[in-house]
């Protein structure tokens, strides 16, 4: 089913919004889950937390892309998870922070950029400015948590080509934030 | 306690990735790979060997080619109701036309009723680029702008394509949107008016429609949201 006709389920509050979601959706929600969290059990609940989150969102919103949006609500909703766990297992949000690790500026006001939005800002302007494989290279690592492999796999490209585009992105962002700390 | 092995705020930079624009999104989900099924040593060689041929071709035939085409504009448009547009000599304003990503922020050029009428409108329809082309009803010009962002322009062509999508508006969904219009740069226009009042009376002047349709709530939203864009 299309996106619109699932929102309009959605607004009309009629429960087939939901097992139409889980239909299209479910499986992509559960990767991106459990690529942070690397736990069936708590990507199950983040899923099924998304789907009240998102029946509880619509109406008011209305998203043009439903995928998107869903994604938004369960990455989220996964990285609570992992804070609230305190877990002692490598997750892979620990491992994207400890690759994000490069992006951050000496001395730092990335606290201040992100309390006042400056953060979020600067980082879709530098999104929109890479050009399309790289974006998706980004969004593909950053955004879904896909492993190196995975992203590999789905453009084409050999891991170390993946590997090395994703250095230098991390590099490109440091500067940005460089620049972006001198304004704040 | 996690033995934490990175600085605080990687967490807040992964989280404020999350905030990213969900055309971005959206774009990673549906993005296909390019198959190439020859070596690109291959593939350079026939590229090169074809811009040689093209170039040799193009510098012997442009006159006439550009002829031919000229001529074909203007025998689709016979029965466009136009008389003031000049098909003999064709002019664009170089440059006039910006090209954007509607994530960022959206820029737009305004033309003036008569630019619009005499000059672009054919030429925009036939130029294999995505368009969104708007009036406002306190202006006298009308607003152009083209979609860079594929993802973006097969959205929109997915939306008005699959009509089960539109539907009729109680309410008005855009007061200050007087005309709307999506053209496609393969000579197809669509024409979702974004009010319930008269919808399209007056401008049909402009194009030939394919059709016209009353947008859905959700894709109201949506071009307005593109259309504020610009205005901020």
């Amino acid at each position: 089913m299309e996106d619109f006709k699932i929102v309009d389920l959605y607004w009309e509050r009629s429960e087939r919004a939901i097992s139409e979601t889980r239909t299209k959706y479910e499986r992509m929600l559960s990767g991106i889950s459990y690529s942070l969290l690397r736990s069936d059990e708590d990507a199950e609940e983040c899923v099924n937390d998304t789907y009240l989150s998102a029946w509880n969102s619509m109406p008011s919103d209305r998203p043009i892309y439903l995928g998107a949006y869903l994604s938004k609500i369960i990455r989220a909703l996964s990285i609570d998870k992992f804070r609230s766990k305190h877990s002692k297992r490598r997750g892979g949000f620990e491992e994207l922070c400890e690759e994000l690790d490069e992006c951050i500026p000496d001395p730092s006001s990335i606290q201040a950029q992100y309390e006042n939005g400056q953060l979020a800002k600067a980082i879709n302007r530098f999104i929109a400015e890479l050009p399309e494989e790289k974006r998706v290279i980004f969004i593909r690592r950053y955004f879904y948590s896909d492993s190196v492999e995975q992203i590999a796999a789905r453009m084409g490209f050999t891991s170390s080509k993946v590997k090395t585009s994703l250095f230098r992105m991390r590099e490109e962002l440091r500067q940005i934030l460089e620049k972006e700390d001198m304004l704040v | 306690m996690r033995d934490q092995k990175y600085n605080k705020d990687s967490e807040l930079l992964l989280e404020a990735i999350g905030e990213i624009d969900d055309r971005f999104i959206f774009e990673a989900e549906s993005y296909e790979r390019k198959k190439s099924s020859l070596p690109l040593r291959k593939l350079i060689i026939a590229a090169v060997a074809l811009s040689l041929v093209f170039t040799f071709t193009l510098s012997l035939g442009i006159g006439l080619m550009l002829g031919s085409n000229r001529d074909k504009v203007d025998n689709d448009f016979n029965n466009a109701p136009n008389e003031d547009y000049d098909g003999a000599d064709g002019n664009v304003k170089p440059g006039v036309q910006p090209i954007v990503t509607l994530s960022d922020t959206l820029h737009s050029v305004k033309f003036s009723s008569e630019d619009f009428s005499t000059e672009f409108d054919r030429d925009m329809l036939f130029d294999g680029k995505t368009k969104l082309i708007w009036k406002y009803s306190d202006e006298e010009s009308y607003r152009v702008c083209t979609i860079s962002s594929n993802s973006d322009a097969k959205q929109l062509r997915t939306q008005l394509e699959s009509k089960s999508g539109f539907k009729n508006v109680s309410e008005p969904a855009g007061d200050s949107i007087d005309g709307f219009w999506v053209c496609f740069g393969d000579g197809l226009v669509y024409t979702p008016y974004l009010r319930s009042s008269d919808g399209n009376v007056g401008y049909g002047e402009l194009f030939d429609y394919e059709q016209e349709l009353e947008p859905s709530k959700s894709f109201a939203t949506f071009i307005r949201e593109i259309i504020n864009e610009e205005s901020n």
